[in-house]
């Protein structure tokens, strides 16, 4: 039932569900809604590293834990935006023990798929019961399918970062990691018998101005109903760069390309913030119950470009 | 797999699927680690791994091997850090379950703070992002913000005293305090409930060969007691014995239960609908209640029944109805209110044993252990004699564990059925879906004043939403609430569904009740262009107590500064709202302390328990008040149910009901205690003393008295209240029933908020909250109430939820990150103020206050939206959604 490799060669031949810090897998196992054999990777060697090429760009271990990303030397001051991001998901206790790699990889926090009698898609049912049923907090760029956004806040930052992602068979971009959000039943895009390994960030830009926000009813501690990580280059009162990831709005992390656009060449004004977090909103096709929140990602965009251009 | 916990080697074996906590609980022993929500979320289970906090309920068993692991026990009271003493100082603990977890994080934080930033304080927002990871549901919070401030600033540094207002204090930061989840018997077995999957179904078969098959299980019990029906999702089927929790849960899985599904209703609205499917349409007579006791009867159409009490609550209704037409000032309003669901961080737990077929032992997590034994012994046909219940330490309540519930007749029936102990713990998606809840309610309400604020006419209609049980009564209550010469049109309803049943909870119907009348009160005072304070005078025009407490509310500075038009602008909007409250006195007049004396020192026996509202200290203070001997000296000889009879921690009686009478007993062993000491040391003229006797030589502490003086018991009995009529109620029917005497207690709370207009959260700042209660017998306790109240109202009034799949009747908000409590980040400033005048006749000159101190929360945050936004919230929680959503309404 528990298969503990020390080598990425021992997966071949191990099945069962990877365990890196665990944090997500054993609350499945105690909502009674995963039983499976484990294959714990947690011990294999070379995946707790940041580091820092001579071209600036930086590999991150997918064992890294997520407060290691949050603080850092190389990500705090290289990818501040990743590193807030880092610092302002779940608790500090989680923080500590759950894997970079786990946190991108994570299942849906979605209470169909949480609750063992309820039926999901992801579950391997035919139907998504928040579709039909309860979905205030759904997503607002429906996919189809799946009615519930994708778990990942790193995800999201990743996008703003336009990072690419390395597993035990392949390299490819943070976006084909997650795919368009058309496979229904998965979290992400890698095979059965593959693993992160490593997050690659293209070299720092100068003088970044970033921020992570995540709109939610109580002080901390609590899934995000949107949140947004902003990176913005500012160069003479002038937006010359940037970089939008979003997550709670959709089955996969997004990045808005289009608001990127809206600030990119723009003067670095109040003016140009709310032109840009308003059209965050085009095109979403938002689910019944979940309409309200199109105008969260207004606000929380905003409010995230707000603080970005202030730090 | 080698594992050194609290620097001693462990060599473990675990299973796995184990997490942390399991092999340190069930193989380590190391109880005082406790598992609460099970998902990373509460923190309860945190130990230090190589120095580091972790959720040790996520954490991989065999990620301990070669790590040092430090539990709660690394600290016992020999050895007891900086950071626990200021938790026992600072009341930053109530029932105690929560606090190991908060106590190994605050001990971790100590040191990096220590290390970064030297003896300095840290702020209020450094300490919630650190306890961000921590939930305590009896919210002490504020204690808690005290005690890491103070040990950081290097307060306990030095101490060596024992300094806790708690007598239970130093138990709870050592984590040596014992709860029912920690029983632990020879051969015990686990136990799992198999439940209903449907909400309205025949089971016309189980099967359990397959289960019963499993290698492990030791027995499989009927638990339907004869009743076929399945009402609502997770009513109990059988039971599952087994030799541990994984092979209960996989046979539970191989129990094969063939149903006859019949349609449903579980949304409220489609049960208010005719058409709808009738929950009881065999009739009402297995129907629970929501409420303490039998619920009054009803007339029903479907699934809405109403209570036929009209002469009663209708004081001429015709009168009401046309003045609600004529009159100009009339306001009316429909109020809403969710379910809330009491969330105790330790779960509902029995554990039992049979010692032969008419003996039984329960450990129960439970707030009456006596009233517990007597329902025990009627349904499983034994002599009360022959059951024995156990409540030490109860890892919270409000009102959830009252009674004999599922799970501890489950325990008792697998018992039975293995002849072997048998543990049942809910595991947190039960305990947050089946194990009880308080009653949503849906008030239309109207009020009609004269132009000077002096109210006309009420009329509340009210809808309660308690799943397959009726007992709901806001309307009623505030029909006995209400001044008099107001005409009343006061209407109570229960409307059924195919849900699990509404249970008590903290001020039973009390809050929803509230958030009607007070925020219709605000109404009506703009309506007239009335001040808040000025239109409630109008209510009851010559009631010193509540006109002291508007005086109060009159001299809170931001209330002054309040604008009575504020500048609706900007993105952050502030605001400040009133609300009113009052309770019952409640008191059980059968409750009976004993107090001995012997050469050990004083001993009290009551069958009463500790939930965590300071039941052990309220006892022990009153031997501290009389004697002078510290409350931490006297031995206490509670939470087993055949000692002499007790009251229910609920309710708020147990402080009205124990303290006076623990007094009055000691009086009589110190009576014994002078006479002794006069004949046996020669002392004359002896006289009470503070830790002894004075006398014609000087003074003689108790310790050399109790030293030669025969023992000695006293037992006094507490006696009924008379009301202010001079009559006694009789209600109280059984030794175990509370009382109410006719009187209330009153209170007042102000809420300053702001509102942020563009994402819809609401974030309280100041909370100013009276109790005109009488005296106060221990202030730190009461402080504690105070403040777990104005939590626990915000919880109700901006986060708590419970919520159905309304096609299958499961609950949606099955772990805690989908339902949400209050955490520590949300704690704003609360300040308290009692008004101790006006309860001198009762015996003690004080009475409870707990459920009062959450009564009044929610209105006032109601009220205060209103002002921050001029948008009026009408049903709890106000989320993010419903604040964007209303704000858009009001720009339309």
């Amino acid at each position: 039932m528990l298969t503990v490799i020390k080598q990425i060669d021992e997966l071949a031949g191990a099945n069962g569900e990877i365990r890196a810090g665990g944090t997500d897998l054993h609350d499945r196992y105690r909502l009674g809604v995963s039983d499976g054999p484990i294959v714990d990777i947690h011990a294999l060697p070379g995946l707790k590293e940041i580091v820092q090429a001579a071209d600036g760009s930086v590999t991150i271990g997918a064992l890294v834990t997520i407060d290691e990303v949050g603080n850092n030397p190389i990500t705090a001051e290289n990818y501040a935006g990743l590193a807030k991001a880092a610092n302002g998901l779940a608790t500090p206790q989680i923080r500590w023990a759950a894997s970079f790699g786990g946190s991108l990889l994570q299942k849906t926090h979605c209470w169909y798929f949480r609750h063992p009698l309820l039926l999901c898609c992801k579950k391997g049912d035919a139907v998504c019961g928040g579709r039909e049923g309860h979905h205030s907090n759904g997503v607002i760029f429906d996919k189809g399918g799946c009615s519930h956004p994708h778990a990942s806040t790193l995800g999201g930052s990743l996008m703003a970062y336009n990072a690419t992602v390395r597993t035990n068979k392949r390299e490819m971009s943070i976006f084909d990691l997650y795919g368009d959000g058309s496979a229904h039943d998965r979290d992400h895009m890698l095979d059965d018998d593959e693993i992160l390994t490593h997050v690659m960030l293209p070299a720092p830009a100068a003088g970044e101005k970033t921020a992570y926000f995540r709109s939610i009813s109580r002080f901390e501690a609590e899934w995000p109903i949107v949140e947004c990580t902003v990176r913005l280059v500012v160069e003479d009162d002038s937006i010359t760069d940037a970089g939008i990831g979003v997550g709670g709005v959709s089955q996969v992390p997004l990045k808005l390309p289009k608001v990127e656009a809206a600030l990119i060449g723009k003067p670095a004004t109040q003016a140009t913030l709310e032109q840009a977090a308003e059209a965050s909103a085009e095109g979403a096709n938002p689910l019944p119950q979940a309409a309200w929140k199109v105008e969260m990602l207004v606000g929380t965009l905003l409010t995230t470009l707000e603080m970005a251009l202030e730090s | 797999m080698k594992t050194k916990i609290n620097g001693e080697l462990y060599d473990l074996d675990p299973h796995p699927l184990d997490t942390a906590v399991d092999v340190i609980r069930e193989q380590a022993g190391l109880t005082g680690t406790k598992m609460a929500c099970g998902g990373g979320i509460c923190g309860a289970c945190t130990v230090l791994v190589d120095g580091v906090p972790m959720a040790s309920c996520l954490m991989p068993a065999n990620h301990m091997e070669g790590k040092e692991v430090q539990t709660i026990e690394a600290h016992g009271p020999e050895n007891l850090h900086p950071v626990q003493r200021a938790f026992m100082a600072n009341e930053g603990l109530q029932c105690g379950f929560c606090t190991p977890g908060f106590v190994n994080e605050g001990i971790a934080f100590y040191d990096r703070w220590r290390a970064d930033h030297g003896k300095t304080r840290p702020s209020h927002h450094e300490i919630a992002l650190a306890m961000g990871g921590h939930l305590c549901r009896c919210a002490a919070y504020v204690g808690i913000f005290a005690a890491i401030g103070d040990a950081c600033e290097g307060q306990f540094d030095e101490v060596t005293e024992l300094i806790a207002p708690r007598v239970d204090a130093l138990e709870k930061v050592t984590g040596t305090a014992k709860y029912t989840v920690d029983t632990k018997w020879p051969d015990q077995l686990e136990g799992i409930i198999v439940r209903s999957a449907y909400p309205n179904a025949i089971v016309r078969s189980v099967d359990t060969s397959a289960a019963m098959a499993l290698d492990g299980v030791i027995a499989i019990a009927d638990l339907m007691e004869g009743n076929r029906r399945m009402r609502w999702v997770g009513q109990p089927i059988v039971g599952v014995a087994a030799i541990n929790h994984y092979t209960a849960t996989e046979a539970a899985k191989l129990v094969k239960i063939d149903y006859e599904v019949k349609p449903a209703v579980v949304d409220f609205d489609q049960a208010m609908d005719s058409s709808s499917p009738e929950v009881w349409d065999d009739g009402h007579d297995g129907m629970p209640t929501a409420a303490e006791g039998t619920s009054l009867p009803y007339r029903w159409t479907n699934n809405v029944g109403r209570i036929p009490m009209g002469l009663l609550t209708a004081r001429r209704a015709g009168r009401t109805n046309r003045q609600f037409e004529s009159n100009q000032t009339t306001v009316s309003k429909e109020f809403f209110n969710h379910q809330q669901v009491h969330t105790p961080l330790e779960p509902h737990t029995t554990v039992a044993r049979w010692h032969g077929p008419k003996s039984l032992e329960v450990q129960a997590s439970t707030q009456n252990i006596r009233f517990l034994r007597h329902e025990i012994s009627e349904h499983f046909d034994l002599d009360v004699e022959d059951v024995i219940v156990e409540a030490q330490y109860i890892g919270g309540g409000f009102g959830g564990k009252q009674g004999m519930y599922n799970e501890t007749k489950a325990a008792i029936t697998m018992a039975k059925e293995a002849d072997q102990p048998v543990r049942v713990i809910a595991s947190r998606g039960e305990d947050l879906s089946y194990c009880g809840l308080r009653p949503g309610a849906l008030i239309k309400a109207s009020l009609s004043s004269k132009p000077d604020g002096t109210p006309e006419a009420i009329r509340m209609h009210a809808y309660g939403n308690a799943g397959v049980a009726g007992g709901t009564a806001p309307a009623t209550m505030m029909w006995a609430m209400s001044p008099s010469g107001v005409s009343l049109d006061m209407q109570d309803y229960a409307v059924i569904t195919n849900t699990s049943q509404g249970t008590p909870f903290r001020g039973p119907d009390a809050p929803a009740q509230r958030w009607a009348i007070e925020q219709l009160i605000d109404e009506e005072a703009e309506k007239l262009r009335m001040d808040p304070v000025a239109i409630r005078r109008k209510w009851f025009p010559d009631h010193e107590i509540k006109n002291r407490l508007l005086d109060w509310v009159e001299s809170i500075p931001e209330w002054q500064g309040r604008m009575a038009n504020p500048d609706r602008t900007g993105r952050f909007r502030r605001g400040i709202g009133l609300a009113t409250a009052q309770w019952i006195l409640i008191h059980n007049p059968n409750t009976e302390v004993r107090v001995s004396s012997s050469p050990k020192g004083i001993t009290v026996s009551c069958s009463t328990q500790d939930i965590g509202n300071g039941t052990r200290t309220s006892i022990a203070k009153a031997i501290e008040d009389l004697m002078g001997i510290s409350r931490h000296d006297v031995i206490m000889d509670i939470g087993l149910a055949d000692r002499p009879n007790g009251p229910t921690a609920g309710g708020s009686q147990v402080t009205v009901s124990v303290y006076p009478t623990t007094y009055k007993a000691a009086e009589d062993v110190v009576a014994h205690l002078i006479k002794e000491a006069m004949a046996k040391l020669k002392l004359s003229n002896a006289k009470l003393g503070r830790g002894g006797l004075h006398h014609a030589n000087g003074f003689t502490a108790w310790n050399e008295i109790l030293a030669v003086a025969e023992p000695f018991s006293a037992t006094d009995i507490r006696g009924a209240e008379r009301n202010p009529l001079g009559f006694r109620f009789a209600m109280a029917s059984g030794e175990s029933a509370p009382a109410p005497a006719g009187r209330f207690n009153h209170g007042a709370v102000v809420t300053e908020l702001e509102v942020d207009t563009r994402l819809g959260k609401i974030r309280p700042i100041n909370v100013w909250t009276a109790a005109a209660v009488g005296k106060i017998f221990v202030r730190e306790l009461a402080d504690s109430q105070m403040y777990s109240g104005v939590i626990q109202g915000l919880g109700y009034a901006l986060y708590e939820q419970k919520q159905y799949d309304t096609q299958t009747g499961h609950t949606l908000s099955y772990n805690m990150n989908d339902y949400r409590i209050p955490g520590i980040g949300d704690t704003p400033n609360i300040h308290v103020h009692y008004d101790e005048k006006g309860f001198e006749e009762i015996r003690g000159k004080g009475i409870g206050l707990s459920e009062l101190a959450t009564l009044g929360v929610a209105a006032s945050v109601g009220n205060a939206v209103y002002h921050a936004t001029g948008w009026r919230p009408l049903s709890t929680p106000i989320t993010p959604h419903d604040v964007v959503t209303g704000l858009k309404t009001l720009k339309g």
